[in-house]
């Protein structure tokens, strides 16, 4: 065998070594963690602990999303860290004290949409969907996140007056989430739950502040008020 | 030496893009145990099993078989996200002795589907093919088992579900949770009594409370695309001639559905906004909806049974219930609905442009509530809760022995504006008022189908028009009545419409008179005058409506509409109607056009900033990715914009705003203005 050749074949078996070292560990070398990491991380939270202190009130540790008993009901904290996304970010409400302060067009579009999806980031459609609703499905929507309907719905720039219901075309809000529950405020039958949300999932860069407060009304959570920067 | 470290270089690259061929333990299993992130391969070889734990990553099924004993065949755990990437011929199969499934999904976990190859799927014992196994005895929710979510965006994909199990979703005693079909072929079969996508078997009865028939769900199965066909049992379904050809496709699968919950399952969702879908189911269960429920109070609970199910889009239907046990203590299961043996017809509505053919061989409407007694008081007969069928809907409804739809709906809502009268509808009762129903020919609104009612049918309910002289022959369509609209548009705005055609300033459109046409309002990214999904301006959220009439109908409308000032707008080609949202235009008048006007139909928004404008910009998001100087936009109602503030080109704040109409905060030099809104930063 030449020289050459002999090369050659030392060069090709150290290759198929090398792949095959690779292939055993089952890992890609080239694929970053991070750069896979996509949808499932949508709600993952730090692991770590700092415990607040307040008068009056008792408080999770940074971090924690587990349910909540407020008032004798049990308060899931991650839908709510949800809401004030949605409301502070998806529809521009960064302060209200209580429902009624929310303008109208706001609060029966988020109604609305609320009818149809539970949580806006899974509204994923390739476009908007035309959807339609009746006054008292808004009603109801409104008092499930409110608490009340005392709103003068059919003067909503979503009203059809001539059909008698609510008209929207809605948006592909799906997006993802990049979260961390701070604390939750818990007083009497009131919660407050403060998240901070980030830009990315390695929480680089911060979007915003939010404080949502929810009340028990009925033995079931709504949103009482919200601050968000 | 540099050749070597270019080879090692290039074959270095090669690895980092090539899937990595996952190496089987060698021995009796070739289990195969994946759990870092990454993109696997399996290949033409047989596995015996394969566990996917904790990854995000790709696995590609190129050739591949996998068939499993004693669990399910590949298994997708610990909150993975998983796509499966179709390549080839696959075959995946459970374990029909044991309980399993071919691709298990656990609760917390995702698999999409993509590709374009075919994979065969098999679930074992109480599995569905793709989704979860279940359990052989009825026990609380918190004990039961769970499914993750499942995607589908392309590729061919033939899942038969294993004993009790369904095709695609949850095994038997199991919840669904969410299915998404964006595209691809899938034929989804069911085990006996489950769902061919949705869930199993869910429950004949159990304690209220702990899992009574109600307590079950499909969970959420949103269809937008793909070619899908889903039956209650494995069966040819394609001769829909007459209801003997329909009952002769044997379905041992009877109490169960097509697409929905199994027999005693609710259904949180069915969504369908596109693609093409047929489905069938035996007696009693829904092809589309809920599967049979039960006749026994003490084992129903009325608070938990519900069924949801949305149709609209360009979605083109088709359900089929037969009528296979030829007993009628079993009959019953609405095409579009709830199966026998339920309190509720549900909410159904069909909206949008598509296009449904809904036939039922049983007893029951076509669309709505099995009319069986309830099972709360074995007394009320059960009606849908609501019913809309909007007006660019194509429907052809048919049933053996009841109503076509189900006019006893407690809301039913069909706008028939297309037609304009409501005689259009050709509506039979009782097979005396159609006296020769089987021969009635019948054409579609959109001139593009016949339908020939099937043998036997007593009610047949479409929008479409009868043949009133000769029943032999086809409806001769009237002469398209049609003209050419200008579409006009505010500045940097454009107008899409249900279709999701966009028009810019000054685009032609040619538009059917007497058709009413939903659009939107949206705003283009200013840089290329361009508006998309992708990234190019942004959509509002109120829906408009357009009609185009005749000149006389139109003076006549003009005239009526001067009388109500107060609701509408009347001006020289067009009458804007403030209280339905909606224009009327005159399609004879010389420069016929589509205007729209501010306030109405869009806002303009002025941005200054606090102290003086000079130097400081403001830009927002998808619309004006260039920052400008004293700022004035158009923008569409209900949208929510991302606008920055800038001094000298620097970013200096943020704020996100909800557009709405005028505020009353509009004043410029004293005059007050109703067609502006100001936005001022406080900078």
């Amino acid at each position: 065998m030449k020289h050459s050749m002999v090369k050659a074949v030392s060069l090709f078996l150290a290759i198929i070594l090398t792949v095959a070292v690779f292939s055993a560990c089952g890992v890609d070398p080239n694929v970053k963690q991070e750069d896979k990491a996509t949808a499932d991380y949508k709600v993952k939270i730090d692991e770590e602990e700092e415990e607040t202190e307040r008068e009056g009130f008792y408080a999770y540790g940074k971090g924690k999303t587990d349910p909540v008993e407020v008032g004798g009901v049990e308060v899931n904290v991650k839908d709510f860290a949800v809401r004030s996304y949605e409301l502070a970010f998806m529809m521009a409400q960064k302060s209200f004290d209580s429902p009624k302060d929310l303008p109208l067009d706001a609060a029966v579009q988020y109604a609305f949409t609320h009818i149809f999806y539970n949580d806006f980031y899974h509204i994923t459609n390739k476009t908007v969907q035309y959807r339609s609703a009746s006054e008292q499905q808004i009603r109801d929507s409104l008092k499930e996140q409110f608490g009340t309907d005392d709103f003068d719905v059919t003067s909503s720039m979503l009203y059809n007056a001539g059909k008698k219901i609510f008209e929207m075309w809605v948006p592909s809000y799906g997006t993802n989430i990049y979260y961390i529950v701070d604390a939750v405020n818990v007083s009497g039958d009131k919660a407050e739950i403060v998240t901070t949300f980030y830009n990315e999932l390695a929480r680089n860069t911060l979007l915003g502040k939010a404080t949502i407060t929810v009340k028990i009304q009925d033995k079931k959570p709504v949103i009482e008020s919200l601050k968000a920067e | 030496m540099k050749k070597i470290i270019s080879v090692l270089l290039a074959v270095f690259l090669l690895v980092s893009v090539l899937p990595l061929a996952v190496s089987a333990e060698e021995g009796e299993f070739k289990t195969v145990l994946i759990n870092e992130n990454g993109d696997y391969l399996l290949n033409e070889n047989d596995y015996d099993a394969v566990d996917i734990d904790g990854v995000t990553g790709t696995v590609t099924l190129s050739n591949a078989g996998v068939y499993s004993q004693g669990r399910s065949a590949i298994k997708v755990m610990n909150n993975s996200d998983v796509t499966f990437v179709l390549d080839g011929y696959s075959t995946v199969m459970g374990d029909s002795s044991n309980f399993s499934c071919g691709i298990e999904v656990e609760l917390g976990s995702k698999v999409t589907f993509e590709g374009e190859g075919t994979l065969d799927v098999t679930g074992g014992k109480y599995g569905a093919a793709i989704g979860s196994y279940g359990t052989g005895i009825n026990i609380p929710e918190e004990q039961r088992v769970q499914v993750g979510e499942i995607t589908i965006n392309s590729g061919v994909i033939n899942a038969y579900g294993g004993y009790r199990g369904a095709g695609i979703g949850a095994g038997y005693h199991v919840s669904g949770n969410l299915i998404t079909i964006n595209g691809g072929t899938v034929r989804a079969y069911a085990g006996e009594q489950g769902a061919g996508i949705g869930s199993g078997y869910g429950t004949s009865g159990g304690a209220i409370g702990v899992a009574a028939v109600g307590e079950y769900t499909a969970g959420t199965i949103i269809i937008n695309g793909g070619d899908i066909y889903a039956a209650s049992s494995k069966k040819d379904f394609t001769d829909f001639s007459s209801f003997d050809a329909i009952n002769a496709n044997e379905v041992p699968g009877a109490w169960g559905v097509g697409i929905g919950g199994g027999y005693g399952a609710s259904v949180d969702l069915i969504e369908i906004n596109g693609g093409k879908v047929v489905a069938v189911s035996g007696a009693s269960g829904a092809a589309i909806g809920t599967g049979r429920g039960t006749s026994k109070a003490n084992q129903y609970n009325p608070d938990a049974y519900h069924c949801n199910i949305r149709i609209g889009g360009d979605a083109d239907v088709t359900a089929v219930t037969s009528d296979v046990t030829k007993d009628s203590d079993r009959l019953g299961g609405a095409a579009i609905g709830t199966g026998r043996g339920c309190h509720t017809g549900g909410n159904i509505e069909i909206t949008g442009n598509a296009k449904v053919t809904a036939i039922n061989a049983s007893l029951s409407p076509a669309i709505g509530a099995t009319k069986k007694v309830s099972p709360v008081d074995g007394v009320a007969i059960p009606v849908a809760e609501s019913i809309v069928i909007g007006d660019n809907v194509q429907l052809y409804a048919v049933s053996a022995a009841d109503y076509a739809v189900d006019k006893d709906a407690s809301a039913l809502s069909i706008n028939d504006n297309y037609f304009g009268s409501s005689d259009r509808w050709f509506f039979g009762e009782d097979a005396a008022a159609i006296a020769d129903v089987a021969n009635v020919k019948v054409e579609s609104t959109k001139g593009e189908q016949m339908y020939t009612a099937p043998t036997g049918a007593v009610s047949v309910w479409s929008r479409i028009k009868a043949a009133e002289e000769q029943h032999d022959e086809p409806v001769v369509p009237e002469k398209d009545d049609k003209g050419n609209l200008r579409i006009d548009v505010p500045l940097k705005m454009a107008v899409v419409f249900e279709d999701g055609t966009v028009y810019y300033g000054g685009e032609m459109k040619e538009v059917e008179v007497g058709k009413e046409y939903h659009f939107q309002m949206c705003a283009v990214n200013w840089d290329n005058g361009t508006f998309d999904d992708n990234g190019n301006g942004i959509r509002g959220t109120v829906v408009y409506t357009m009609e185009v009439v005749h000149r006389n109908e139109f003076k006549e409308l003009a005239a009526a509409a001067k009388e109500d000032p107060e609701r509408y707008t009347v001006k020289g080609i067009d009458i804007i109607d403030n209280v339905a949202k909606k224009i009327i235009i005159d399609i004879d008048a010389k420069d016929t056009h589509l205007e729209t006007d501010v306030n109405n139909f869009f806002m303009a928004y002025r941005f200054h900033f606090k102290g003086q404008d000079y130097n400081k910009q403001t830009g927002i998001a998808q619309v004006v990715n260039t920052p400008l100087e004293s700022l004035s936009v158009n923008l569409p109602l209900g949208s929510t914009i991302t606008c920055n503030a800038y001094h000298s080109y620097e970013k200096v704040d943020s704020a996100d705003v909800f557009i709405e109409n005028n505020s009353g905060e509009g004043v410029y030099d004293d005059v007050y203005l109703t067609s502006v809104n100001d936005y001022t930063w406080e900078r």
